[in-house]
């Protein structure tokens, strides 16, 4: 096999995770499709409730019972995840694909060190030998902006703030030099100063080492700073994939529009915000046809009906909607 | 002339101790025994009025004592130092008897929909629970007012006999709001009510909240980390770094001419759709210091790209410096410019 | 079990009926009817239930009776070995009393203990937990150092309720001090609800679950501590045995091969605590809406 610079490290194709709990199959993830390619950071954006995190979750190999991938494929590298067993995927896991969370407290494990930490996942993934791993642990922390990254081997999580800590978890996240990073909402426990540093350290470390990135978050702005394509998920299905700055610029699901339009900051003055009425719906009881039907200004019979496919547009983007809003030139 | 102020609150202090019961704050140093205290500065000296109908944001990042501040005011702890003067009435000392009638005129709504929502209530009863506290009633007449509330609030009385659990993180808020405005308060304290939310339903939040103060005519003073949310629904704002009030001012005096130091850098960090990560050069560097161990001096100095040697030395106070804008900060005091030619901060 | 299940609205019997059918539909009914060692537990508490209620029509003989005692049937071993008699299924002990007899009625006691103890301990640790939670400062501190030194006390219930409170202070205030905080507490007091109604509106409700799981669990420990004391001679009266001093009682001839007046009651009670047992790590599992 010759690789290819161009050809996408991780293919996810018509991915469904499901749960089958007392209250009926939640579908959380039904039939998400993407590609990522080396050095590229694709932003997952949507409300909770949309199945964002447990896309990571699948990918990740981390989906627990009652939930199972019921279908598609996640081809990382030439292997298709969902189809590994727990041992071949823990190999993976750490080694290959790397995961970040919200809360910089729980990822940490608070009885040992994060030099500790930092050199368990040397231990496992590398065969260098202990003065070598010492090294690589000091370097990495300075890397992610850690003062004094010698003396500050020995400190226990407790020590740090939570900005700190949640560059000490990408150093953890990092040090093994994983080929794909997956990040669940990394700043939003964190304060507008602290998570401006964090995304510039995030983007600074894939550019340099060519990993790929998934950002899930909430956060249009963030993402939008931040990803090179967006995927936003509405109810387990993609609504919308494109290129960061046209999809921003000119959204052609009704969806992405109100999403957009209900951030306060696009509007001067106090005139009402544009909102997206009702509520997400109970992800157990769709409603037939396009689930964003119900609160959709756009909506008519055939939306009621007929579950509106994934359709290409120009620009290697798509939407799933009958009704889309006009292209902008 | 001048209006009496709906709220007007001077040099208020909170201080909490944090360092548990005496056997957790027992030392043994140098033969000697001692049992040192731990104490949070979290609201230090803060002064700040609110005029009837006025929208007051309060602005700052977490630990900078917003919520401190909220829930001194509304007297959920009581104030070390400095007044709170609400309606023309000092209630600083008031006692839980005494407090009840102002109970009708000061209200609050809280951050999390989950947690302030008791889940073994009926919705009908949360929602009365402060107007059958101050004007008792009947369990007719409560039912009747827990309808008008719901109504109020978007909701239906088909709702009215569920509890908490069977509803949105959204509608769960109106339930709060509701909750808030059964007393037809003068003054409602909003701590980061949008804040849980998904942003299609935060939109519908806020509008439902300036509706209702529009059409009741109450004042908020409305707590948020989000500068989009609080130049949405503010006519005032209030920036707080560590329990300090760094910058007050009108609305677009804030966002378009703001002055200390920390506004600019919290107005650049604040990550804007479509736009570019900022140059690292503009970000703070560094960390909000600890609340237990305030720096000498100005608070902010030492995350501050422009601090000078007075800035160590003294603290700055809170000085007006035209068209209702304030900063406490040494660069704009006209008695002294700064020692160096740093150059006075302006807005890019 | 009604814990999870909300304040019944007024209407009493509709509402109940309501209550029951909502509680048939709810998710630990439903987990309930899939657990086998949930329904085990049941069916052996229902049963040890039946049996104490009905205890008189399914003996032959009241054993605390005296005179229908008769000393010439004793030492009978069970029915199945040789020289047993139908009446006595189980055999006699050495005062000539039906061994399942004495099983049934001393159920009684145990389980009067068990539960009385209970309820006794319920009732004081709740109360002195919800106020050192609530209050917290000094009196929290008296509180909690009553706890640490327990005295030591005359009887048999008491014994059990003073070392039994302890528990529920300890649990309930440990929920009280996490539910205080709880901004739905704050806001009753923004709503100027005076502090007792705080606690019994809003605190009491919530905190009510930790308690019921080991109120479901100590019932069976109690009836085994008491079972214990009364081995050891300062239970209750003799004249009344509950389980625990009829295993006594027979333990003095156990070794004459007279196995079955000590070996029946033994197995009863290791049967009825482990129904008690299973149920309660069901309810627990059930009830902790942290661990869904």
């Amino acid at each position: 096999m010759t690789a290819q610079t161009d050809a996408p490290l991780l293919r996810v194709r018509g991915l469904k995770t499901w749960f089958h709990t007392f209250g009926g199959v939640v579908k959380a993830v039904d039939g998400v499709s993407f590609d990522l390619s080396p050095g590229k950071i694709l932003g997952i954006v949507g409300e909770s409730g949309g199945g964002k995190s447990m896309v990571g979750f699948s990918i990740m190999g981390l989906v627990d019972r009652p939930g199972r991938i019921e279908a598609g494929e996640i081809i990382f590298d030439g292997r298709d995840l969902a189809r590994l067993d727990d041992d071949a995927m823990q190999a993976v896991r750490g080694r290959q694909i790397a995961m970040i969370f919200q809360d910089p407290m729980t990822a940490l494990n608070p009885l040992y060190t994060i030099g500790n930490q930092l050199e368990e996942m040397l231990t496992l993934h590398t065969d260098l030998g202990p003065q070598a791993r010492r090294a690589r642990c000091i370097e990495m922390l300075a890397e992610v902006g850690i003062p004094q990254p010698e003396a500050r081997l020995g400190a226990y999580p407790h020590q740090f703030s939570g900005g700190m800590r949640q560059r000490v978890v990408i150093a953890i996240a990092m040090i093994a030099e994983p080929r794909l990073l997956i990040a669940d909402e990394p700043t939003t426990a964190l304060d507008v100063t602290i998570q401006a540093q964090l995304l510039r350290l995030m983007k600074a470390q894939v550019e340099q080492r060519r990993t790929a990135l998934i950002l899930i978050t909430h956060d249009l702005a963030a993402v939008s700073q931040m990803a090179d394509r967006i995927v936003v998920l509405y109810c387990g299905r993609v609504v919308e994939i494109g290129a960061s700055a046209a999809l921003i610029a000119s959204p052609r699901h009704p969806y992405t529009r109100g999403l957009l339009d209900s951030i306060p900051a696009s509007h001067q003055g106090r005139s009402r915000l544009p909102q997206i009425p009702g509520t997400v719906p109970d992800i157990r009881k769709l409603p037939p046809g396009c689930s964003f039907a119900p609160r959709c200004p756009r909506a008519a019979e055939r939306c009621r009906a007929e579950v509106p496919e994934l359709t290409a547009a120009a620009g290697g983007s798509a939407f799933a909607c009958h009704f889309p809003l006009e292209a902008s030139a | 002339m001048s209006e009496l102020p709906l709220l007007r609150v001077d040099g208020l202090e909170q201080r909490f101790d944090a360092s548990g019961s005496l056997f957790d704050r027992l030392r043994f140093d140098n033969g000697r025994i001692s049992a040192p205290r731990r104490i949070v500065h979290a609201v230090n000296g803060v002064s700040l009025t609110i005029r009837r109908g006025e929208v007051l944001g309060l602005v700052g990042e977490s630990g900078c004592g917003k919520s401190s501040l909220a829930k001194t005011i509304i007297k959920l702890h009581e104030p070390t130092a400095g007044r709170i003067i609400l309606d023309g009435e000092d209630i600083t000392g008031h006692g839980f008897q005494r407090m009840r009638p102002v109970r009708r005129k000061m209200q609050m709504i809280f951050q999390d929909p989950y947690a302030s929502l008791n889940p073994r209530q009926q919705v009908s009863d949360i929602v009365v629970e402060p107007w059958r506290e101050v004007a008792g009633g009947s369990a007719d007449a409560a039912h009747e007012r827990a309808m008008q509330l719901l109504a109020k609030v978007g909701l239906g009385a088909e709702h009215a006999a569920r509890y908490p659990h069977q509803f949105s993180g959204g509608q769960r808020q109106r339930i709060g709001i509701a909750r808030a405005l059964s007393v037809n308060p003068e003054l409602i304290i909003a701590d980061e009510p949008v804040s849980a939310l998904d942003v299609s339903i935060q939109a519908q939040i806020l509008n439902l909240m300036m509706d209702l103060k529009d059409d009741l005519g109450f004042s908020y003073l409305f707590i948020t980390h989000d500068l989009s949310v609080v130049r949405f629904i503010s006519d005032r704002i209030g920036v707080m770094y560590l329990g300090f009030m760094v910058e007050t001012g009108p609305r677009d005096a804030i966002f378009d001419n703001p002055h200390h130091p920390y506004t600019q850098a919290l107005l650049k960090a604040a990550p804007r759709i479509g736009q570019p990560l900022p140059p690292a050069a503009e970000q703070l560097t560094g960390e909000v210091p600890s609340a237990f161990l305030l720096p000498e001096g100005c608070a902010f100095r030492t995350r501050c790209p422009l601090a000078h040697a007075r800035c160590a030395r003294e603290q700055p106070a809170l000085k007006h410096i035209g068209a209702g804008q304030s900063v406490a900060c040494h660069l704009h005091d006209a008695d002294e410019k700064p020692l160096h030619d740093a150059p006075l901060p302006v807005a890019a | 079990m009604a814990a999870n299940m909300p304040a019944a609205p007024p209407a009493p019997q509709r509402s109940l009926q309501r209550s029951w059918q909502r509680f048939l539909a709810s998710e630990l009914a439903h987990n309930w009817r899939r657990s086998a060692s949930a329904i085990a537990g049941s069916i052996i508490i229902l049963g040890f239930v039946v049996m104490v209620t009905a205890g008189p029509y399914l003996t032959a003989q009241n054993p605390y009776d005296v005179r229908q005692l008769d000393i010439m049937e004793a030492f009978k071993p069970p029915m199945w070995l040789e020289g047993g008699a139908f009446q006595y299924i189980l055999g006699t002990d050495q005062q000539g009393r039906d061994v399942w007899a004495s099983i049934v009625y001393g159920s009684r006691i145990s389980l009067f203990i068990g539960l009385a103890a209970m309820l006794g301990s319920v009732l004081i640790g709740a109360t002195l937990g919800l106020v050192a939670g609530f209050y917290g400062g000094r009196l929290d501190a008296v509180i909690m150092r009553i706890a640490d030194i327990q005295l030591s006390f005359p009887s048999v219930l008491i014994a059990l309720v003073s070392v039994g409170w302890v528990v529920y202070a300890r649990t309930v205030r440990g929920a009280t001090l996490r539910e205080k905080n709880r901004e739905y507490v704050q806001a009753a007091r923004v709503s100027g609800l005076p502090n007792h109604k705080i606690i019994l509106k809003h605190v009491l409700p919530n905190v009510l679950t930790p308690l019921i799981v080991i109120a479901t669990i100590q019932v069976g420990t109690f009836i085994l501590i008491e079972a214990s004391l009364s081995f050891l001679g300062v239970g209750v009266p003799i004249t009344q045995p509950s389980l625990g001093l009829l295993i006594k009682n027979g333990f003095d001839v156990l070794f004459s091969g007279l196995w079955w007046i000590s070996v029946f009651p033994g197995l009863f009670i290791m049967l009825v605590v482990f129904g008690i047992n299973l149920l309660g790590d069901f309810l627990r599992d059930e009830l902790n809406p942290r661990l869904k």
